[in-house]
């Protein structure tokens, strides 16, 4: 089973219908629409193009941590790690190749930021504050007066606070920091031998202690003790709702240890090492936790890929224990997710037998006769059990022995007949070789043969 | 351009948030004495860190000895 198929199953839909996930894609493309042609910024173009997708996204989540433990909850975490990594890549990018400003969260079209921009000639007195944040900023030199390039032009560039900047909080950064340090530590649990994991683990005990401070000293450490000066902005719209900042002046303040120096953290340029050492080689905070955060998100990311080539469904190792764990891993992808309501007839007395089942969640009632007077509840089955193999066994009519019927709500994982007959040939041929499966499956039968006679 | 809906308030309510300028310089008189008198900050999350590192790995590596 190659490597790049199982990824792909596993960031795949599984526990989701192909409807369900068509109807959410049209809807997010129309939300997205919808925002491009109201000429909504870029942060919530990416929110409504997004929201659509979060219940399903949640819902398949929770079916894949049912069925692969913790393999999917490593999955779902390394998603999640990716995703902030972009997010200071994309701010990194800002910086670097759209002429970005840090200016972060970015500054909001606000009641005294529109105000502004009214007295400087540049809003209409009519325009109300918006409360957008602004998407460009123009620079502000050290007097906080908008700077001139050579050919008379304000500098101007991106709101370098990457797509969704307004979450630049330092209290979001710590929170990130701690479910990842925590998360991590929660997958090494399951995988402590997956060297990726603890080069993760380590990078993210490294990088807390840089937000522990900057957070502490955010919160807690309110003196104003230090002579400084904030920038003020005035803002106006360009095109549709989006904002521009720019620099009308400073003014002076009082600033506490965060303001006066304490954001730029530990290792970061004007941080605690460069002030205690003089060395002034250090990156700014911005790439230097795009740095923090590659080293975190690497390793995740290989971490996560040398479980995902062993995922196996519980199920499926629940039901074939006696399969090799490579065979696990080939069976687990080989079934497909079906689901029944409770009351709903699986297959009746006398079809055609085409498949079989794992039970996954619910449990079922399987009947003789059903319908008629003889009609006998032979057994009752529950998670990790099989059933519908005794059609498939019938060497000759291949038609279901019995009536199956969801007791409960029911979903199953089902075998297609082939792939049935190949783990009931035990070794000799085919992909699966085990005896041992091609055993219990004899002694199966004996089973459901004796809950038959008994009936 | 009107929005077709109405995004304004959601954005109010989600993102209305502050901003300062995040890259801005040092403040006056700000440097290396300001830091050492925050040395017992620094070092108490080093500790905090130490700890809540120590107590994972044991808890993780226990799990491996079973």
């Amino acid at each position: 089973m190659s490597f790049m198929k199982i990824t792909a199953r596993f960031f795949s839909f599984e526990a989701v219908s192909v409807r369900t996930v068509a109807v959410t894609a049209a809807m997010s493309y129309l939300l997205q629409i919808n925002a491009i042609v109201s000429g909504e910024p870029l942060y919530l173009i990416a929110l409504y193009t997004l929201l659509p997708w979060l219940p399903i996204a949640f819902y398949e989540g929770i079916w894949k941590v049912k069925n692969y433990a913790a393999v999917a909850f490593l999955g779902i975490f390394t998603v999640m790690q990716v995703g902030h990594f972009a997010e200071h890549l994309i701010q990194v990018l800002q910086i670097d190749l759209a002429n970005g400003t840090v200016a972060c969260p970015p500054p909001i079209d606000n009641i005294a930021n529109a105000a502004r921009g009214v007295a400087l000639g540049v809003r209409d007195a009519l325009l109300e504050p918006s409360f957008y944040s602004v998407e460009k900023i123009i620079k502000p030199g050290p007097d906080g007066m908008p700077i001139t390039g050579s050919d008379g032009q304000l500098l101007s560039g991106a709101a370098a606070c990457a797509i969704f900047g307004q979450l630049d909080l330092e209290i979001v950064h710590l929170v990130w920091e701690l479910i990842g340090l925590f998360g991590t530590a929660a997958c090494l649990y399951f995988f402590p031998r997956n060297v990726f994991l603890w080069l993760a683990f380590a990078g993210l005990s490294w990088h807390a202690l840089e937000h522990l401070t900057i957070t502490y000293f955010y919160y807690f450490d309110q003196e104003p003790l230090w002579e400084g000066f904030r920038q003020l902005w005035a803002t106006y719209p360009t095109v549709g709702n989006s904002y521009v900042a720019h620099p009308v002046g400073k003014e002076e303040a009082m600033l506490n240890f965060y303001h006066a120096g304490g954001k730029f953290g530990l290792m970061a340029k004007h941080g605690m090492f460069q002030q205690l050492t003089g060395f002034e080689g250090m990156p700014g905070r911005a790439h230097l936790h795009m740095g923090y955060n590659m080293a975190i998100t690497i390793p995740t990311v290989l971490g996560f890929l040398m479980e995902v080539k062993v995922i196996k469904n519980k199920y499926i190792e629940q039901a074939f224990g006696k399969l090799s764990s490579s065979e696990l891993v080939d069976l687990s992808l080989r079934v497909k997710n079906r689901k029944f309501a409770k009351g709903d007839t699986v297959f009746s007395q006398g079809d055609v037998a085409n498949n079989c089942f794992v039970i996954s969640q619910g449990s079922v009632e399987i009947y003789l006769n059903k319908g008629k007077p003889s009609e006998a509840l032979v057994a009752t089955l529950s998670a990790g059990q099989i059933f519908g193999e005794m059609g498939l066994l019938d060497k000759t009519a291949k038609k279901r022995t019995a009536t199956v019927v969801a007791r409960t709500k029911l979903e199953c994982l089902e075998i297609d007949a082939a792939t049935f007959a190949d783990l009931a040939a035990g070794s000799g041929s085919g992909d699966f070789q085990s005896d041992g499966t091609s055993e219990n499956i004899k002694k199966l039968v004996e089973v459901r043969l004796a809950e038959n006679r008994n009936a | 351009m009107r929005p077709t809906l109405n995004f304004s308030l959601l954005s109010f309510f989600i993102f209305s948030t502050e901003a300062f300028a995040a890259s801005g310089p040092i403040a006056k008189g700000f440097g290396a004495d300001d830091w050492m008198d925050k040395l017992h900050v620094v070092l108490t999350v080093v500790g905090l860190v130490a700890v809540v590192t120590i107590t994972l790995v044991t808890l993780i590596l226990s799990k491996k000895s079973d």
